[in-house]
């Protein structure tokens, strides 16, 4: 691999990652978009059902979920700035963001699990339909990005400082930032927004 | 190079099956068997054979028509894999696999063709049979979201995997093809509902992958001819 940039610096018009994985990265937030409306329109129509079976979230593991991809993120952006520097314990710095994403993934497993023992499944009301596939299709992405995260570990020499391409690990720190974003917008409508019906 | 000229020119006419297959597609689902949107999952069964046998001859030959397309695709996916094992070189494993679900999932389309071609056949069947078959066909219809899933990864890896310093397709439809693959697994849950974004006529496994597939299909278009253009079959970067 060419290196193309400067590590010191970061050039005008710089994209971060590459241009293409802009494609993705926007087509998957339009998508999202779409799919935020569909729940939106339906938190509205359907006011009194919803807000029923949204009493029955938990928003303690909603926000400690938050709070674990956040600070994953943190951690990620501190391996590209390591990087970029040329330091070493970037290695360090993608297994604590892996560590926190797999914490993430378990306290998904342990709030979904509550929720099937309490009889709230993928089919048993229309908040729950939406609950479970949109926070699966999430789960979804956090796997894939996990994934990733994963592969760029192993692109570190013994002291852990970055070998590979630099626009690899940014464009992996960037798709682990969209993962967060969605989450964040997820977590602020499905488990705070309440639709109040005539309010 | 006159030689390669004339290559040029069959490449192209292969792209050019891509249009048709969808051409042929479109023309069975909306004006034959207007179910172009969907019809809902909770139609019953007397409302479901009423709609095939209104439409018996558009059933009839909109499964002439999926099955046909599913028999002239080949030129276009070969086009495809052309370029990607040019891209894998010695070793070609994801488009391998890339090959294999496209058969797979071109075989759903063939199946999708006949089921609707079932229900269509003997009008005077009873309400719940013509039901089934036609329930198939609309499976058949939305479910290959499945196997395209794999497909279109496979072929997004691939293409990112290219380290040419001029990539043989361009990096962004690698991302693309991750964005549809990413985007067509919800479809593989139309089997749990029949209301709402999740059902085979909602939002997000209908219209979504329907949308993101057109997308997908002119996209792949355009690059294959832009390809075809610069002669990247014959690119001999290392």
């Amino acid at each position: 691999m060419i290196e193309t940039h400067d590590r010191t610096e970061t050039p005008r018009g710089h994209i971060p990652g590459e241009p293409g994985l802009w494609v993705l990265i926007f087509g998957d937030l339009l998508v999202f978009g779409v799919l935020f409306v569909t729940y939106a329109v339906s938190l509205v129509n359907d006011a009194d059902a919803m807000r029923l079976s949204q009493e029955k979230l938990g928003r303690g593991l909603g926000l400690a979920n938050t709070i674990l991809l956040l600070t994953s993120s943190w951690f990620i952006a501190h391996a590209v700035i390591a990087a970029r520097r040329g330091a070493p314990g970037v290695r360090r710095l993608i297994f604590a963001a892996i560590a926190l994403g797999t914490a993430f993934v378990a306290v998904k497993i342990v709030e979904w699990g509550g929720h099937i023992g309490s009889g709230d499944t993928l089919n048993s009301s229309s908040f729950f339909t939406f609950y479970f596939m949109y926070t699966g299709i999430h789960l979804l992405h956090v796997l894939i990005g996990l994934g990733v995260l994963c592969w760029t570990a192993t692109q570190c020499d013994s002291r852990g400082a970055w070998t590979g391409s630099f626009a690899v690990l940014e464009g992996s720190a960037v798709f682990w930032h969209l993962v967060d974003l969605l989450w964040v917008m997820i977590f602020a409508l499905l488990y705070l927004l309440r639709h109040g019906g005539a309010a | 190079m006159k030689q390669a000229g004339s290559r040029q020119g069959a490449l192209r006419l292969c792209v050019f099956a891509g249009p048709l297959w969808g051409t042929l597609f479109f023309i069975a689902l909306w004006p034959l068997m207007h179910i172009f949107p969907p019809y809902s999952p909770t139609w019953s069964a007397a409302e479901v054979a009423t709609h095939v046998r209104d439409n018996q001859t558009g059933f009839l030959v909109g499964g002439i028509l999926l099955m046909t397309a599913a028999a002239i695709v080949w030129p276009f996916i070969t086009v495809i894999l052309l370029f990607l094992k040019k891209i894998e070189g010695r070793l070609p494993i994801w488009t391998t696999v890339t090959a294999l679900v496209f058969t797979f999932g071109q075989f759903t389309v063939f199946m999708c063709g006949l089921a609707f071609t079932m229900a269509a056949f003997r009008p005077e069947a009873s309400n719940e049979m013509i039901r089934a078959w036609s329930d198939l066909g609309m499976f058949l219809l939305v479910i290959p979201a499945i196997p395209g899933t794999t497909q279109y990864l496979a072929t997004g890896a691939v293409i990112l995997q290219d380290s040419r310093a001029k990539p043989i397709l361009p990096r962004w439809y690698g991302y693309l093809n991750l964005w549809v693959g990413i985007l067509s697994a919800p479809g593989a849950v139309v089997g749990l509902f029949k209301v709402g974004p999740f059902a085979w006529n909602g939002i997000a496994a209908f219209w979504i992958p329907a949308v993101v597939f057109g997308v997908w299909i002119t996209a792949t278009q355009i690059i294959l001819l832009g390809a075809i253009k610069r002669n990247a079959l014959a690119d001999e970067q290392p």
